[in-house]
């Protein structure tokens, strides 16, 4: 069962439908969710780090790169906290960063739980 | 090997995949697995990477047949690389897919004047790469290995 609020239902069942196809199977999909949670967990401490030096334009390419590697798994809330704080380091909003990239993390956490029970076994 | 097909030498011509992100990477190469393609998929982070890669398939004579371009890059552009690639006869061949974030009408046009083949956004875009790279009638690709 898909949680909608945290996760793409399109984007989850084109993951399944990739997973069924010869030449692929769920290897594949593990593979892509574990890298993508290890690369999440890496840019959330970038753009927290970065946010705290007030350095933008490295906050808008971490919160980019994040938002699309969260395109590619299905992490809603995640790429559109992304797009969020790209649009704020656009604008130069240093406190709504703040708020954001503190947030960010537990949008990880949830995007974890939910990824994976959508893929466990 | 493939007789008379758009590599010079005696490799199959591989599909250059240029992703920073390695999620997006590992679901392209998903994607791209999917279609039993028999091509190679030389997957590389940065322009300068593919650069050097492509400066060696002229110098070994072997063109790849694909190549797959993201547009925002740590170093070089996908523009950049696509650019490169247009200034070379030895690519006439090459067909070129840009497959990037940016849905931006001028990224669009830009890509096309410099010479893409197609041009898709993500994340939906890669679902849909297999049918484009058909689309473009690429007779050494996505042709499963007999047996």
């Amino acid at each position: 069962m898909t949680n909608g609020a945290i996760l793409d239902p399109a984007a989850i069942q084109a993951l399944r439908e990739l997973a069924g196809k010869p030449g692929v199977g769920t290897s594949v999909i593990t593979e892509l969710v574990e890298t993508y949670l290890t690369g999440a967990l890496e840019r959330c401490v970038e753009i927290e780090a970065a946010s705290g030096a007030g350095d933008l334009d490295e906050v808008r390419r971490q919160a980019h790169a994040l938002a699309g590697a969260s395109g590619c798994v299905g992490a809603l809330e995640v790429m559109s906290c992304c797009r969020e704080l790209e649009a704020k380091a656009e604008r130069g909003d240093v406190d709504g960063i703040a708020l954001l990239a503190a947030g960010l993390g537990e949008a990880v956490g949830e995007a974890r739980a939910a990824l994976q029970a959508e893929f466990a076994g | 090997m493939i007789p008379g097909g758009p590599s010079w030498g005696r490799e199959d011509p591989a599909v250059v995949l240029l992703e920073d992100d390695r999620t997006t990477a590992v679901l392209i190469s998903g994607v791209l697995a999917a279609t039993n393609m028999f091509n190679p998929i030389e997957c590389f982070g940065t322009g300068r990477e593919a650069l050097d890669y492509l400066e060696r398939s002229i110098a070994r004579g072997v063109a790849p047949v694909l190549l797959v371009l993201d547009l925002s890059l740590p170093d070089l552009s996908g523009l950049d690389v696509l650019r490169w690639v247009r200034a070379r006869p030895e690519f006439d061949a090459v067909a070129v897919v840009m497959l990037t974030g940016s849905g931006n009408d001028r990224d669009i046009d830009r890509a096309y004047e410099i010479g893409i083949d197609a041009y898709l956004v993500k994340p939906a875009g890669i679902h849909g790469l297999p049918d484009v790279v058909k689309g473009l009638g690429l007779p050494y690709l996505l042709l499963p290995r007999a047996g």
